[in-house]
């Protein structure tokens, strides 16, 4: 499977020269200036992946809560490192896409600055990047590929993070049956066609489901962050510790707003929301149906959409056509 | 033969007109002032009376301006001096009073000093640049969002809040207004001296948001009738981008 991959990686550099990682009709890629493109570092980041060397107790590694076959996510509400944590586990594929922040509440900016955190953070992998780094420095093959890439040096953690932000960058999801429509390779049956114009608002004579206002095609995110009304107003004045993307900029306008998700592949990466509360598309396309709970920087976009059972059926219809197989059976990533 | 070079180099010097040397060049700062019924614009933190028993809250106001001009109408050439290709004036971030006093703020580099005249600015996307689309931009750019893809074009401005129209405090109702289209772009020029120099560089623009819903008590966007317009009624879409584009004036 790993030669598919590689195969996969070889045909996207050699599709574009500036670029290593273009992808058609895609937003170009975030790279890091300190952090050149190479396979070598992609496979190296990819044998760290799931590797649980950099969690405490030598049992969780990164696809712990990223698992290829469910998108690179967990199928659990809140994910599970070496203790419960308060979030669900986001989808990695097309990460290197996304330019406005990780994580649900945009903490960081970057995948090098992301793989910093897990590893030490308690609930996480619990592990310190001084034990952390000892640990690799240690163990020989490591060593020995760390090496090849950078030389006879001590392999620190922006090293380790460095290749393992290589990896996530090469996690491409674009070869769904949306993907293959609108390259014009197939078409989508008349139920996927119209919840395709139901998601887009783009037939006046259907009802407009207001998706693509924040799921914009090709990532089905626009990256921002929103309130989409799921939280009760009892939530939204409690003191709850979760406060989304106000803990990141301090500004209570920006209470309970999470970044966008993705809905590439959201027919694998139930449950759904922040903290996994809706666990079917169904209970997704009700909320959204009746227009969310009220609150004062709720996206007006969120709002009552009076779809019919057919509509919301072809809604998922079209979803569905959101699966990337070839992505998600590459078991190895 | 020297002479007749001399001549020459003696006319080209004293040939050109007044304009400005290009080696003087400076920051220029297009400061782009909101109001609602001339109170500041913010967003989130103020609520706004509309009409009658109807208050409204904003959560957010942008539009674009294309091929932004300096004009120097006496200027033999360079009559045009570019500042941006594009530029999104977005209120997103505009919620305090502070904020509002001090308005959005975009810095064009590098401009030449002088005496311009006016300036100019398509209100929109133009065309060539609304045939493109966000895969074509590095973020962060301007038209990195605001992109329908089904449409194939970007939506020149937003206007997203809600509104009260029960007299409940609740802000209940959900306004979403998104316009765009290409036959809809229009350039407009505004004629007034500007003095771009070492100590002067700011140019003032300022919107009024209730002239881009409100006309008169005939001519206005009746929220207990309409909610919501993504550019499917075209009357609505003609309506708010011509007010947005007699509205936006320059200070």
């Amino acid at each position: 499977m790993f030669k598919w991959f590689l195969l996969m990686a070889s045909a996207i550099i050699s599709s574009c020269d500036k670029n290593p990682l273009y992808i058609e009709g895609f937003p170009p890629m975030v790279l890091s200036e300190d952090n050149k493109f190479s396979l070598e570092k992609v496979e190296l980041g990819r044998q760290l992946f799931f590797d649980p060397i950099l969690s405490l107790d030598n049992n969780v590694s990164c696809s712990t809560c990223h698992m290829p076959s469910l998108a690179f996510t967990d199928g659990k509400s809140v994910s599970s490192g070496i203790k419960p944590l308060t979030r669900s586990s986001p989808s990695l594929l097309n990460i290197g896409f996304h330019s406005k922040g990780l994580f649900w509440d945009g903490n960081v900016m970057s995948l090098e600055k992301q793989a910093l955190i897990p590893v030490r953070s308690p609930l996480e992998m619990g592990l310190s990047w001084h034990l952390a780094e000892k640990k690799i420095n240690k163990a020989e093959i490591y060593k020995k590929a760390f090496k090849k890439i950078y030389g006879n040096v001590f392999v620190d953690s922006l090293k380790i993070a460095a290749v393992l932000a290589h990896y996530q960058r090469s996690l491409i999801s674009n070869n769904s049956k949306f993907d293959s429509v609108m390259r014009g390779e197939v078409n989508f049956n008349p139920n996927e066609r119209r919840g395709w114009n139901i998601f887009f608002d783009a037939d006046p004579s259907l009802p407009s489901a207001e998706c693509s206002h924040c799921h914009v095609d090709p990532l089905f995110t626009d990256l921002s962050y929103q309130n989409n009304g799921i939280h009760t107003v009892d939530e939204m004045n409690g003191n709850s510790l979760e406060k989304g993307r106000e803990f990141v900029t301090k500004n209570p306008n920006d209470r309970f707003k999470f970044k966008v998700p993705t809905l590439r592949n959201i027919a694998v990466t139930a449950p759904y929301m922040h903290d996994g509360r809706f666990k079917t598309l169904e209970e997704v396309i009700n909320h959204y149906n009746k227009g969310g709970n009220d609150g004062f920087n709720v996206n007006p976009n969120v709002r009552k959409l009076n779809l019919s059972e057919r509509d919301k059926l072809d809604l998922i219809a079209f979803l569905n056509t959101l699966t990337d197989y070839a992505a998600i059976r590459n078991k190895n990533g | 033969m020297r002479n007749l070079i001399f001549a020459s180099l003696i006319l080209f010097l004293f040939s050109c007109d007044n304009e400005t040397p290009l080696s003087q060049n400076v920051n220029v700062k297009l400061i782009v002032k909101g109001t609602f019924n001339g109170l500041p614009l913010q967003m989130y933190n103020n609520n706004y009376q509309y009409t009658e028993g109807v208050k409204i809250k904003f959560q957010l106001f942008n539009f674009y301006l294309s091929d932004l001009y300096l004009l120097n109408e006496s200027a033999t050439i360079n009559k045009k001096v570019l500042l941006s290709e594009i530029s999104l004036i977005s209120f997103k971030d505009i919620q305090t009073l502070t904020d509002a006093e001090k308005g959005v703020e975009l810095v064009f580099k590098n401009i030449p000093i002088g005496n311009y005249t006016g300036l100019e600015a398509g209100i929109g996307v133009a065309p060539r640049l609304n045939a493109t689309g966000p895969a074509s931009y590095p973020p962060p750019h301007p038209l990195d969002d605001n992109y329908w893809s089904w449409a194939a074009g970007y939506v020149f401005s937003k206007i997203e809040g809600n509104a009260d129209l029960d007299n409940s405090g609740k802000f209940a109702s959900k306004l979403t207004f998104h316009a765009g289209g290409d036959s809809f772009y229009k350039v407009i020029s505004w004629q007034k001296p500007l003095l771009i120099s070492k100590e002067s560089s700011d140019i003032i623009l300022s919107v009024d948001v209730k002239d881009i819903i409100w006309r008169d008590q005939n001519n206005f966007v009746d929220f207990n009738k309409i909610t919501t317009d993504h550019s499917v009624n075209k009357e609505m879409v003609t309506f708010l981008l011509t007010n947005l584009q007699k509205g936006l004036k320059i200070q």
